[in-house]
């Protein structure tokens, strides 16, 4: 034998090529096309967020303190940042859609009958494990939308018969979600589902070689002359490039959202899952009280077990969708009722925004910074149902647990202690800050603090809970921020000082101040309209000594400087 | 069987399309990767003191001083340690060394006794100076720029002591 003119073209083939022609060279039944693309661009799709999920991992961090941070550094700071994180929030999203298209491509040819009924179940698992992807993805940002969704999709799982109370523990690696949530959350995300998933598709492939791709059900197994390689990839990966191209465009043109960072306090959020929980959310809202657990559970669990199982419940051997009228029409009132379900929770949750909205625009009429004259002015004796007035105070303090969070054993960081806030703040500023919290303080980069006080959206009047709780914090004094020199009325000179002072000691270098300065400690504009001089003289004699564990620089300052200092931020409302 | 011309064009499609895929996403994605090759961290400036002081010691001093050091999203205050050495030739009357040893990053301590910096690990011998005498360093500690501000003394800590 010489040469090579005798080998055929199959022995000249290079390894990869023979390896992905001898695996899928396969040959296609007639009939068989674009629309079998879904399970292709599944897999592409399922490429692209293992791509960018594992880009994305390079700079997250799963912890409650950093997870926001991070997410915020990753789309400020990292190189093409926003744009990877743009392609995996959409890709989510297009998975979804892609996956619901592959499910009624798969029901209307009758896929899943037969000798394919495993493909099927296993198909069911891949599609549990896509809806995991989605609710474990969710929280991972850590900003109010991630925070409250989740809440909400635990507590649902809570609300399941018998087991409830033990899964919501399991799911939120404690009482409730939180810090210790988010680790279990990303090892589910990153780790566990991506190693299932993987194992699954596998399997559903192997399933698929086996079986081969479902003949149209007029052509049944006469050949096309096409085989699954070239023929069929060639289709898929064109689509799949334009998937990806789509994916580019939108994260380009819309990037993913990331919110305000995750606030367990805050009262005026309506939380709203990932689109595709909407449908089960509204399914939620329709059975509520003792009937909950319907929808809750029952109903999804009933209608999952049957999707599962359809194999087994239509006995129908026909797979010409003009024979199968009962179940088309089933599957199609299904489909029917979940996007409905999905529009509709779609729209009442955006009623739910308004009301809240309007609720909250009604209960605080007071806009920050406007000196509010109706509420008791500074005159401690002033109000003859002062005493009533603060007892009530007390309640609504205790009611609306302020410590749990300016507690003595509750103190987190930013969060300022209340033990004497009669003698820290002025009474007009408490209740306007009451009535619409702003943020005075911040964190070094300038973003807003990992706690924020929320807004309790009080009632301004009948009953005047503002003027309660500024009375009862009005009782809370310390004698320690009573200097006699203060009792004084301040000299222009001493106000001038202190103006000097404010700029010999760089006070700007931690303070915002006429909007220059850093702001690394609490703002200082109109801190004359919310510090008393008195505690402003004291922090600044001591203030490690008045606020325990503070950032604020002792200088060391005599009494006089001090109260120079004080005297000038008084004048600054 | 379709004829091999039409073949080999659908395959020579899905490698395009294969190819058209993998640089839509992967240069971003490098560029995503690589960036902390593309982004630096400045310096940082510490006080060390007030300058006349140090530069009236007779020995090199060691200052331990406090400072925030950020790194990408984190931020915390770290403790540091420079060693502000008397030098009449230099501006301010002092310079200031690390205390990182070029051999192998261990921290160096002034030896009164033989009038050097002696590093713990590998016995190795810096002079004041900070150039390598004796022991497995090849490379002088590394000297901070420094500036005087008000009477004080500013030393600049490099992207890495930060």
């Amino acid at each position: 034998v010489t040469g090579t003119g005798g080998a055929t073209q199959r022995e000249r083939e290079a390894g990869l090529l023979k390896l992905l022609r001898g695996l899928l060279a396969y040959p296609l039944p007639k009939g068989v096309g674009w629309s079998q693309a879904f399970g292709g661009l599944l897999l592409a799709s399922f490429a692209v967020q293992v791509v960018t999920g594992a880009l994305l991992a390079l700079y997250y961090s799963p912890s409650a303190s950093d997870a926001w941070e991070s997410v915020a550094y990753i789309e400020r700071e990292v190189r093409a940042g926003s744009l990877i994180r743009g392609v995996h929030h959409f890709g989510s999203s297009s998975f979804v859609i892609l996956l619901v298209c592959h499910v009624v491509r798969t029901f209307l040819w009758g896929a899943y009958k037969g000798k394919r009924r495993w493909t099927w179940v296993v198909g069911c698992a891949l599609f549990a494990c896509v809806l995991g992807f989605g609710f474990t993805g969710y929280l991972l940002p850590w900003d109010l939308k991630a925070y409250f969704g989740t809440r909400v999709g635990v507590g649902i799982a809570g609300s399941a018969p018998v087991v409830g109370s033990y899964l919501e523990r399991l799911m939120a690696g404690g009482a409730s979600v939180g810090e210790l949530t988010l680790p279990r959350f990303y090892a589910a995300h990153a780790v566990i589902l991506p190693l299932v998933t993987v194992g699954l598709v596998a399997l559903h492939l192997l399933l698929l070689r086996v079986h081969g791709v479902t003949p149209h059900w007029k052509h049944g197994y006469a050949g096309s002359g096409r085989l699954f390689y070239p023929h069929q990839t060639a289709k898929d990966t064109a689509l799949a490039l334009l998937l990806v191209l789509v994916l580019l465009g939108l994260s380009s043109a819309f990037g993913a959202p990331l919110g305000e960072r995750a606030d367990p306090q805050n009262t005026s959020y309506v939380p709203r899952p990932e689109w595709y929980f909407l449908g089960a959310q509204q399914l939620l809202r329709l059975f509520q009280g003792s009937f909950e657990s319907v929808g809750s559970f029952f109903l999804p669990a009933l209608g999952a077990g049957a999707f599962v199982l359809l194999p087994w419940l239509d006995r129908n051997r026909e797979r010409d969708p003009a024979r199968r009228r009962v179940a088309l029409s089933l599957g199609g009132a299904v489909l029917v009722s979940i996007i409905g379900l999905t529009v509709w929770g779609h729209f009442a949750l955006d009623a739910e925004e308004r009301a809240l909205a309007e609720r909250i625009a009604a209960s605080a009429p007071i806009t920050p910074g406007t000196p509010v004259t109706t509420g008791a002015p500074d005159d401690p004796e002033a109000a003859p149902d002062e005493a009533a007035l603060a007892e009530r105070g007390a309640r609504l303090y205790r009611d609306l647990a302020c410590d749990a969070c300016h507690g003595a054993d509750a103190r987190l960081d930013g969060v300022p202690s209340l033990a004497f806030e009669g003698s820290v703040a002025r009474r007009e500023w408490l209740r306007a800050y009451l009535a619409h919290p702003t943020p005075i303080r911040y964190d070094w980069t300038g973003g807003p603090l990992l706690v924020r006080m929320p807004d309790f959206a009080l009632k301004g009047d009948e009953p005047d809970e503002l003027g309660a709780l500024v009375a009862h914090l009005a009782t809370r004094t310390d004698a320690r921020f009573a200097f006699a020199a203060l009792e004084q009325p301040a000299t222009d000179a001493e106000i001038e000082t202190g103006r000097r002072l404010f700029d010999d000691y760089d006070c700007r270098d931690c303070h915002v101040l006429g909007g220059e300065g850093d702001p690394l400690g609490p703002d200082l504009d109109r801190v004359g309209a919310r510090l008393l001089p008195g505690y402003a003289m004291a922090l600044l004699l001591d203030p490690e000594g008045v606020v325990p564990g503070t950032a604020m620089t002792d200088f060391a300052l005599t009494e006089d400087e001090a109260r120079a200092i004080a005297r000038y931020l008084e004048t600054l409302k | 069987m379709t004829d091999p011309t039409r073949r080999g064009l659908l395959e020579a499609s899905i490698f395009v399309s294969g190819a058209g895929i993998a640089v839509a996403l992967g240069l971003p994605g490098a560029a995503f990767l690589c960036t902390p090759l593309l982004r630096r961290g400045g310096s940082t400036w510490v006080d060390l003191g007030e300058v006349t002081a140090l530069a009236a010691s007779e020995m090199p001093i060691a200052v331990r001083f406090r400072f925030e050091s950020s790194s990408g999203y984190t931020s915390s205050s770290k403790p540091g340690l420079l060693y502000v050495v008397p030098d009449a030739a230099a501006e301010h009357g002092v310079h200031v060394l690390s205390p990182i040893c070029t051999h192998k990053g261990c921290n160096v301590a002034w030896a009164p006794a033989e009038g050097l910096f002696a590093c713990p690990c590998h016995q190795g011998r810096f002079d004041a100076g900070g150039a390598p005498v004796s022991g497995p360093p090849n490379a002088p500690l590394a000297r901070s720029a420094v500036r005087v501000d008000a009477g004080h003394l500013w030393a600049e800590l490099g992207e890495a002591q930060a």
